[in-house]
């Protein structure tokens, strides 16, 4: 996994949100190396040096092993491509309206290359103290023992906040994405958090629609997570979502409502909030019953 | 984005897949059926299922039947939408009816095309009754589809592969160029040494509108009128019938947001997203949308900002509130980047912001007329 010790590379760095969120990060203390926006080389945002190429920035800082993306979506498959072929290990796609023909595309295509998607349409990746890989404002995180993950950026910031603001705090917060198809589940981030020594409890943050609840409910009920884990899903007074013809029935993808997934949730043993300012509370008395 | 059925079949005869003849009659227009062969079907055009059981598809013999069915259909609602057209086809006879598609798969992270043996109004409950009816084949983005996954549906269909192979060469072919999220033909039919797609669902992927024109000109459909309004402002929104206005950044917190309203005794009027990165104008056209609207006694903004600036917000509300004839309270709760500065612009302009969201959602409620 990526961490403070990490070297990240910026993609759009000289564009206005990758400029901005240098920035933040390096403020932040992550260790931004490199940027790279085609045309642009020679240049410096903020100190750090600015590339033509994915090539050419790896050429010169061998050691980067994550790559942010602030690049719009018409360009965000070339710039996701180029990272992963430049080997480059962790690519964090924040670009909100990626076609999912380019997502799916690019998540197998990294998967047959050993590499990890986190996203896209997703706020990164933050180790509050130490290091952001992404948008996370910092005011919302303190450091501390749990670990969230989360389909939603700002529900991310807004229950790290509820969490920082009861005394207790994040070992790290992974925002995987709001989109259909993303490149790391959050059963795959929930199984991270079970094995990572600075993390006691796990908190999930779900939205209506697929089945990435559901899968972390199975995984909870056939005992992989022996971790407390806490669960919030949004979209109780959400409309119904719409229907993907007579396949969705066949896929038995389910209505994926808030309601099933809460409910399957709760069935597996995991505490369930009906509303964000409810998650410490729940995370200290998980906590104390583990004890 | 749902494409009529009239739509679908002339996207799939021009990737080669036989539909039957027929034409598409806009209401208030000359019918002239030409060429056409009865018996006809007369088939209401909306972007939801559950046509036939609302009586939208009916059988004529004559061209006096067909006018008259013209009749009975444009006036139906049908799931909440109204008939936009009508499709008027020749009838076939159907020897064996089977169900063919191929959807994105989100929990195999691919595509996957499903055969059922048996296709129809009823191919749901036949999946979930004799599941052996229906075949799965996962197929990579990052391949084609290959012979041996035409022969394994061949096999299952019990269709001969030469039959099979141009169809689901056409719905592969539209599916990954046109951007889809789901092709399907139900029923697709066996007639003589002939398949024909009876009706068919195309769902476009959204994202993709940008590089889809011929898709991104068609006229908007599967939303009211006041849907429509906002989408052509380029908001992301969707209405609801409560009386307090919701914006939001991120379908999450917006999402949290309303339910927040509903648990506190409130009703959202809507659900708006103003999404990541969101400026001021957004933030102005927001407010000035849900302000007109008759039903919204108060607007609450929850905004936790990361790539969204609390300044830019706050420019945004200042600046609709400032408009002429501006009415509705606002209730704002502001945190995150750049929350200092969004503070005080706010201030400026007589605008209290809070930072607890159920402070807000308490307060809107109250100046919306309280709890219903």
């Amino acid at each position: 996994m990526i961490g403070e010790r990490s070297h990240v590379m910026i993609q759009g760095i000289t564009g206005r949100e990758g400029a901005f969120h240098t920035k933040q990060m390096l403020e932040y203390g992550t260790k931004v190396v490199a940027g790279v926006t085609p045309g642009r080389g020679g240049a410096s945002v903020e100190g750090v040096p600015v590339y033509n190429s994915v090539r050419d920035a790896v050429s010169k800082h061998p050691q980067i092993e994550c790559s942010v993306l602030f690049v719009p979506p018409a360009f965000a498959f070339d710039a996701a491509l180029e990272s992963i072929d430049a080997g480059i290990r962790w690519t964090i796609m924040i670009t909100e309206g990626v076609p999912i023909r380019d997502s799916m595309w690019l998540i197998n295509y990294a998967k047959s290359k050993g590499c990890k998607i986190l996203g896209p349409n997703c706020p990164g990746m933050i180790v509050p103290g130490k290091a952001k890989m992404g948008i996370m404002p910092s005011i919302a995180f303190s450091p501390g023992r749990v670990g969230l993950v989360s389909r939603s950026g700002t529900l991310t910031y807004e229950a790290a906040f509820t969490i920082k603001r009861s005394g207790m705090g994040i070992s790290r917060a992974i925002g995987i994405g709001g989109d259909p198809i993303i490149g790391s589940s959050m059963l795959e981030m929930v199984q991270f958090f079970e094995s990572d020594q600075a993390t006691d409890a796990i908190v999930i943050l779900g939205e209506i629609g697929g089945r990435m609840e559901e899968n972390v409910a199975a995984a909870i009920s056939a005992g992989q997570v022996r971790k407390p884990v806490v669960a919030y899903v949004a979209g109780f007074a959400a409309p119904q979502g719409k229907r993907m013809g007579h396949a969705g029935a066949i896929m038995d993808e389910g209505q994926g409502t808030a309601k099933e997934k809460l409910e399957s949730l709760r069935s597996a043993g995991a505490n369930v909030a009906e509303r964000t300012d409810d998650l410490p509370r729940l995370i200290g008395s998980s906590l104390n019953k583990k004890r | 984005m749902r494409l009529f059925e009239h739509e679908a079949k002339s996207i799939l005869r021009e990737y080669g897949v036989p539909v039957p003849n027929g034409l598409t009659y806009s209401l208030g227009g000359e019918l002239n059926l030409g060429s056409l062969r009865s018996p006809f079907y007369v088939k209401a055009q909306v972007p939801v299922g559950g046509r036939g059981k609302a009586g939208g598809i009916l059988l004529a013999r004559t061209e006096d039947e067909v006018i008259a069915h013209i009749k009975r259909i444009s006036g139906l609602m049908i799931g909440g939408h109204p008939v936009s057209s009508i499709l008027i086809e020749e009838s076939h006879v159907i020897e064996k009816e089977f169900y063919l598609s191929i959807v994105v798969d989100r929990t195999l992270e691919c595509y996957t095309l499903i055969a059922g043996s048996e296709g129809g109004i009823d191919v749901e409950q036949s999946s979930r009754m004799s599941p052996e009816t229906i075949l799965k084949v996962p197929i990579s983005p990052l391949r084609e589809i290959r012979d041996f996954d035409i022969s394994a549906i061949s096999m299952h269909l019990g269709v001969a592969p030469a039959l099979l192979k141009p169809i689901v060469h056409a719905l592969w072919g539209a599916m990954v160029s046109m951007d889809a999220e789901l092709v399907e033909v139900n029923p697709l039919i066996l007639q003589g040494q002939r398949l024909v797609a009876l009706d068919s669902k195309i769902q476009i992927d959204d994202n993709a509108l940008f590089r889809q024109a011929a898709i991104s000109s068609l006229p908007p459909r599967g939303r009211s009128a006041e849907e429509a309004a906002a989408f052509s402002q380029g908001l992301n929104y969707v209405g609801l019938d409560g009386e307090i206005g919701i914006i939001g950044n991120g379908a999450g917190l917006t999402m949290a947001t309303m339910d927040l309203v509903k648990s506190n005794g409130g009703r959202p009027a809507n659900f708006l997203d103003l999404g990541g990165g969101a400026l001021s104008e957004s933030f102005k056209r927001g407010v000035l949308f849900l302000m007109a609207l008759d039903r919204v006694k108060a607007i609450l903004i929850n905004i936790f900002g990361g790539i969204t600036r609390c300044d830019e917000v706050a420019r945004g509300i200042a600046a609709a509130v400032a408009e002429k004839g501006y009415k509705k309270p606002v209730v704002v709760r502001l945190l995150g980047t750049n929350e200092p500065e969004g503070r005080a612009i706010l201030e400026a302009a007589g605008i209290g912001a809070f930072s607890e969201p159920a402070e807000a959602s308490s307060r809107a409620i109250a100046l919306a007329g309280g709890r219903t």
